[in-house]
């Protein structure tokens, strides 16, 4: 699951790495959060509706992704 | 080159895709729904942007309240305003391409079985608004119910950012815009070069015989029927088809002529190749026979062996992979159409291309039968007639400058609305050419575009001068030439300027100014030659072409509102 998260975020974030957030990443703004929820639900990857506005980081996409 | 993306919904991200995919700047306004503001204000930044191409793409279901239109004709009086929006500010603005999508709307309001929908007419309505305006359209509706609308569009991003469309309705977006920016531009092939066994008829006809190959009317036969179909359609729109077979040419033709059910004749195809050598040795030479570049070619092969070989061999060819079932034959030629040869607009001489390509071979074998090349060319009787630009002949000076490589001095390209803009400055003139002969007609075949100086106007420099390399040799640029120095000395001017710029496929026109008496002035920085004529030294030139001018050849055409 870690692996295919990265591998689609690095589709939109070419570094995007586990440790990659909002705060360390200036180019992450709240448009690429949504194109990573896009390419995420077309792999199955669902986060919770409610919880989309809360993604700060590539462990908060892990953690919500398990839910 | 830039494009304009507007919407009445968020389109950033397509936007970005979209820049991905063409690598061009794409504008997209800021501001939420501002895309009636845009197109009414002349000073806008849309138009200070000035865009080659404007994709309006509109979420059906947001033109309308949030109930929606109580009636078919409530909805038509809410979209004619913004219908007549679009079309003025097409009219207005020749330079940019407004290119708009087609209304999807989803029937979301629960209705009893008995009721009337107003979102189908509404449909209906906006297309028939566009296409009623020249307008061309970009399928919205198509795309969502191909691909599906629960996949099409992402309910999720839509209510977190109003971001209406899926990855997949995205991607396939960006794709269909990215195909029609290359039509817009000229970018299209010009042969479909098939196989036979196994992709024009199933089985192999050397071993099964004309009645054992699989093709019909109707059954599973008409599948192969079906994607000839298709590929007619091709043929009627000014692609070239050939055939690349490796069988022996008697069976080939034998299919070709006597199949019942094959659609596509013998005299559909330009050039036809049935033998046992290797398929790109087949490809080149129907390149040279044709006269067109190897990078011009879509080469269809069921055989996947085949396919490789081609494209190790020359990798310009565009070589689409061949669907795996057989069923899906149709819907591969409709996709490869999309991809390579989608037409913005037809053209008269599109519509005869094979058969003037078939009546030069006819004129080869007429041609053995003279003595001398001279004698041949007087028995032609070749006529030129040269008129301005207008309405009904400038999608065809635009796509010439797309289209010509070889017999092309400057090799600029030039849109239709560029070249709408030209025809209507008074300071440039533009003149284009029709060739008949006893064999038939050629259609324009000939551009050249001289840009005036001076006060009053004393040099012209000739920005464009080309044409199309199939009347090649036969004296007819001498004539072209001679006719349009003769109309610049009429109009004052008393120097020529020309140019040659090498393109690395205009070698054969490498001397063409030397050998029509003009001498060398210098060098550009990127390896054009210069050169100059002084108006009154124009040699007379002796061709067996016969000139006719319209009279108002140089009077400046303005196309307003076409």
């Amino acid at each position: 699951m870690k692996d295919k998260i990265i591998e689609i975020m690095r589709k939109i974030l070419p570094d995007a790495s586990m440790e990659t957030s909002m705060d360390n990443n200036p180019s992450w703004d709240s448009l690429k959060t949504l194109q990573i929820v896009m390419a995420l639900d077309e792999e199955g990857i669902a986060i919770p509706f409610e919880r989309i506005a809360e993604i700060r980081s590539a462990a908060d996409i892990l953690a919500m992704a398990g839910e | 080159m830039t494009i304009a993306l507007l919407s009445n919904v968020t389109v950033t991200s397509l936007a970005m895709r979209l820049n991905k995919d063409v690598r061009e700047e794409v504008y997209s306004p800021g501001g939420y729904n501002t895309w009636l503001q845009e197109l009414a204000d002349p000073e806008s930044e849309l138009y200070s942007n000035n865009p080659e191409i404007a994709f309006i793409i509109l979420h059906g279901t947001s033109l309308f309240g949030e109930d929606g239109a109580g009636s078919p004709e409530e909805a038509k009086a809410a979209l004619a305003p913004m219908a007549d929006a679009i079309g003025q500010a097409a009219a207005n603005r020749e330079k940019t391409v407004f290119v708009v999508s087609t209304l999807d709307i989803p029937i979301n309001k629960i209705r009893p079985l008995v009721s009337r929908a107003f979102e189908p007419y509404a449909s209906a309505f906006w297309r028939e608004e566009m296409e009623r305006r020249g307008i061309p359209l970009i399928d919205l509706g198509e795309m969502a119910s191909a691909i599906g609308r629960k996949h099409f569009y992402n309910n999720r991003v839509w209510y977190m950012g109003s971001l209406p469309f899926s990855k997949s309705g995205e991607e396939a977006i960006a794709a269909e815009m990215a195909r029609i920016r290359r039509a817009i531009i000229g970018a299209r092939r010009k042969c479909l070069a098939l196989d036979l066994d196994g992709t024009l008829w199933g089985g192999a006809i050397g071993e099964l015989g004309v009645e054992g190959v699989h093709l019909d009317l109707t059954g599973s036969g008409s599948r192969f029927r079906d994607f000839q179909r298709r590929v007619l359609d091709l043929k009627e729109s000014g692609v070239l088809l050939a055939i690349i077979s490796k069988n022996n040419m008697e069976d080939a033709m034998t299919g070709i002529r006597e199949h019942p059910a094959m659609l596509l004749k013998e005299q559909d195809f330009a050039a036809i190749r049935a033998n046992w050598a290797p398929k790109p040795e087949n490809l080149l030479s129907i390149s040279k026979e044709l006269n067109i570049g190897v990078d011009s070619f879509v080469f269809i092969d069921d055989n996947p062996v085949e396919r490789e070989t081609m494209q190790i061999a020359f990798p310009e060819v565009a070589v689409p992979n061949f669907p795996s079932d057989s069923a899906q034959l149709e819907n591969f030629m409709i996709e490869t159409a999309r991809d390579y040869f989608l037409q913005f607009r037809s053209t008269d001489e599109d519509r005869v291309k094979t058969e003037q390509y078939r009546a030069e071979a006819d004129r080869r074998e007429y041609m053995s039968s003279f003595a001398s090349l001279d004698e041949y060319l007087a028995s032609l009787d070749m006529t030129l007639s040269i008129e301005g630009l207008s309405r009904s002949n400038i999608s065809r000076a635009s796509q010439l400058t797309q289209k010509t490589n070889q017999f092309n001095l400057t090799s600029i390209r030039y849109s239709e609305a560029q070249m709408k803009e030209m025809a209507a400055d008074p300071s440039i003139k533009c003149c284009i050419g029709e060739l008949r002969d006893r064999f038939g007609e050629y259609g324009n075949i000939a551009l050249c575009v001289a840009r005036l100086s001076g006060e009053p106007h004393k040099t012209a420099s000739i920005d464009v001068f080309l044409m199309s390399c199939r009347v090649m040799g036969r004296g007819v640029e001498s004539a072209f030439l001679s006719a349009i120095e003769q109309d610049l000395r009429d109009a004052g001017v008393s120097e020529i300027e020309a140019l040659y710029q090498p393109t690395g496929k205009n070698e054969a026109v490498r001397d063409f100014w030397e050998k029509m008496g003009y001498l060398v002035t210098g060098r550009t920085e990127n390896g054009g030659v210069k050169y100059a004529l002084s108006a009154d030294a124009a040699p007379s030139r002796t061709v067996a072409v016969r000139v006719r001018e319209k009279k108002d050849i140089y009077r400046t055409m303005p196309c307003q509102g076409s």
